[in-house]
């Protein structure tokens, strides 16, 4: 019998129910050190494109709103705005407000949500449960304001489904100043924790060369030191008429190194800034129309008389959302493309996986938030010898749990 | 590049003089939101399909291009032709100067052939491979993809979900899911008055 050689091949994926989408990667690895990686996204092609090729704006605008399980306004927005584009819609201010309110409302339970995962991924489960304990108050607001809190649903073409009402001013206000209570602690915990500076901070490095090269978007961007963020470079909701600047690593620290750690560190602080926009917003909200047409049938026909093609644009929690639509004179678009943002972020695993350790793999792989680190399982295959060993996803985040009691002895 | 912020008609001219006869139209597309009704920018271009690696590359001497997207769609059974779109944007980080160029371009499908940018912009292989996988365009000058990125491992060869014409996802891949009856070896429903 040969004897085992290195590099081993470590197959993670695909799939796991906590996972978004299910995805694949295969690790090179040598001993603990990985040698190159690659993955493979799309194993459950939905065809939601192909879907909303046999549907109406009004109809694809809940297609859109379940695109993804944390993005519940993200695809919906993005949406609407590339229809209105097309169509000449004029979106009520009030609309625009309540929108942009919603989106960081979005932003909050998203980066906390994340927060939470980073935490558990470490194994610090005492975080994760605050984290996602705090999570529950955007969680309120959102279906306080929508009526649900998952698929918002409160988009329409033109404006948005509900209004927030005076009564429901003093409850969100509530929610806004107990997320400012918080924000010293979390910043606090997942910032000065030793175990957490030492496990994320170099771990998964992305340069800002490569992070412009690879077109990366949001806080995975911004932590490598790009500026773009689409709410201050580009005004489109109510973000035009508020001065959004870009959260880079600076924020807390003097340099940028692009790291797990800066990730962190950008998506903290922008928590902050959401209830800053969000307070703003509330303070300046202008009176008005929620809907450019309250009668769907008014929406649709305005679609049937709509020709031409159009990008919708919208800053999501994990950066970019595109949305492109091209309409014909009919009620059904004749192309829709949907680009998320993880789409912008994933291909730049095999960049940051790349001479991290088997150990570090659960954190750096839910740094750019896709939430992947809760992987199903693991295959060790040993080709020299042909023997195959099965880790379980547990074995997995075991390995990480070690590594992290190791450190705190 | 250059660090000067050119207004959206100084970057079409800029690129029309630089492409010449290949640019077909273009136009500015401007859209206000919200109580101030800040502009934002849509530069949209249609070129000829040789001429877009020209293009990208006529767009990186203005300023270093962020690359959204390539979209494409097929335009029809009847149709000959898919219309691809390279969605970028430009000045990034500039407050309230971000503005997309959007190059269009028409290809024939029984020529379904674009140069890669990869030698541009390294990040654009991954969406390069997205039109290949849905739409069957072959990427000229990218290295052969081992496995499929967006669809299933399992997935058809010759099957292209967003085509419409013959190379579309068939009837049999979709049509009457739910036609598989009901497990044998499992107990029978409890339901009241009825029963199989």
């Amino acid at each position: 019998m040969t004897a085992k050689k290195v590099p081993y091949i470590v197959p993670v994926g695909p799939i796991h129910p906590a996972l978004k989408e299910p995805v694949h990667i295969e690790l090179t690895v040598s001993g603990e050190e990985v040698i190159s990686a690659d993955f493979t996204p799309g194993q459950t092609h939905r065809g939601i494109e192909w879907m909303g090729l046999s549907r109406n704006p009004v109809q694809i605008v809940h297609l859109t709103d379940r695109i993804c399980g944390i993005c519940g306004v993200t695809h919906s927005l993005a949406f609407a705005r590339a229809v209105e584009q097309i169509a000449d819609i004029t979106v009520p201010e009030r609309a625009d407000y309540v929108r942009t309110i919603i989106a960081e409302f979005e932003r909050i339970q998203s980066h906390l949500l994340w927060a939470g995962v980073a935490a558990h991924e470490l194994g610090f489960d005492t975080l994760f449960y605050l984290a996602w304990r705090v999570r529950e108050g955007a969680m309120d607001a959102i279906e306080l304001i929508s009526g649900n809190r998952v698929n918002y649903d409160i988009i329409q073409i033109g404006g948005v489904r509900r209004d927030i009402t005076e009564d429901q001013f003093e409850p969100i206000r509530r929610c806004l100043a107990n997320y400012k209570d918080l924000f010293g602690k979390l910043k606090m915990l997942f910032l000065e924790d030793a175990v957490i500076n030492s496990r994320c901070k170099g771990a998964g490095r992305l340069s800002f060369e490569k992070a412009m090269a690879y077109s990366t978007v949001g806080p995975t961007a911004r932590a490598s030191g790009c500026t773009a963020d689409l709410r201050a470079d580009y005004p489109y909701a109510a973000y035009g008429d508020l001065n959004v600047k870009p959260v880079l690593p600076t924020v807390y620290s003097n340099d940028i190194n692009g790291d797990t750690y800066d990730r962190i560190v950008v998506r903290i602080f922008e928590i902050a800034q959401s209830i800053e926009i969000i307070e703003e917003c509330l303070a300046n909200m202008p009176v008005g129309r929620i809907l450019w047409e309250e009668k769907v049938a008014g929406i649709l026909a305005a679609c049937k008389k709509a020709k031409g093609e159009a990008v919708g644009l919208h800053e999501a929690p994990r950066g970019e959302c595109l949305h492109y639509v091209a309409m014909d004179l009919a009620e059904i678009p004749i192309a829709w493309k949907v680009k998320a943002s993880s789409y912008s972020n994933l291909h730049v695993w095999p960049l940051i996986l790349k001479g991290a350790q088997l150990a570090d793999i659960p954190i750096i792989v839910a740094s750019i938030d896709p939430c992947l680190s809760c992987t199903d399982r693991v295959v060790v295959t040993d080709a020299a010898a042909g023997r195959t060993k099965i880790f379980t996803k547990e074995e997995l985040t075991r390995l990480s749990y070690e590594k992290t009691r190791r450190l705190m002895q | 590049m250059t660090d000067e912020i050119l207004p959206p008609e100084a970057v079409v001219e800029l690129l029309g003089v630089a492409l010449g006869d290949a640019v077909i139209d273009s136009r500015v597309q401007r859209r206000s939101e919200g109580s101030k009704k800040r502009e934002n920018i849509n530069i949209w271009i249609t070129i000829r399909r040789d001429a877009v690696h020209a293009a990208v590359e006529e767009l990186m001497k203005i300023w270093y291009p962020h690359l959204s997207c390539i979209a494409g769609y097929d335009k029809g059974a009847d149709s000959q032709g898919i219309r691809v779109q390279y969605i970028f944007s430009i000045y990034g980080g500039v407050v309230r100067g971000e503005c997309l160029v959007i190059f269009s371009l028409d290809l024939p499908k029984d020529d379904a052939h674009l140069p890669t940018i990869t030698d541009l912009l390294e990040g654009a292989a991954f969406t390069e491979r997205e039109k290949t996988e849905y739409l069957g365009i072959t990427i000229d000058g990218l290295a052969p993809a081992i496995h499929k990125f967006f669809l299933p491992p399992d997935f058809p060869d010759d099957v292209y979900p967003l085509r419409k014409d013959n190379k579309k996802i068939p009837d049999s891949m979709i049509k009457d899911l739910w036609v598989c009856g009901r497990p044998a070896n499992r107990p029978p429903a409890h339901l009241k008055g009825g029963g199989e």
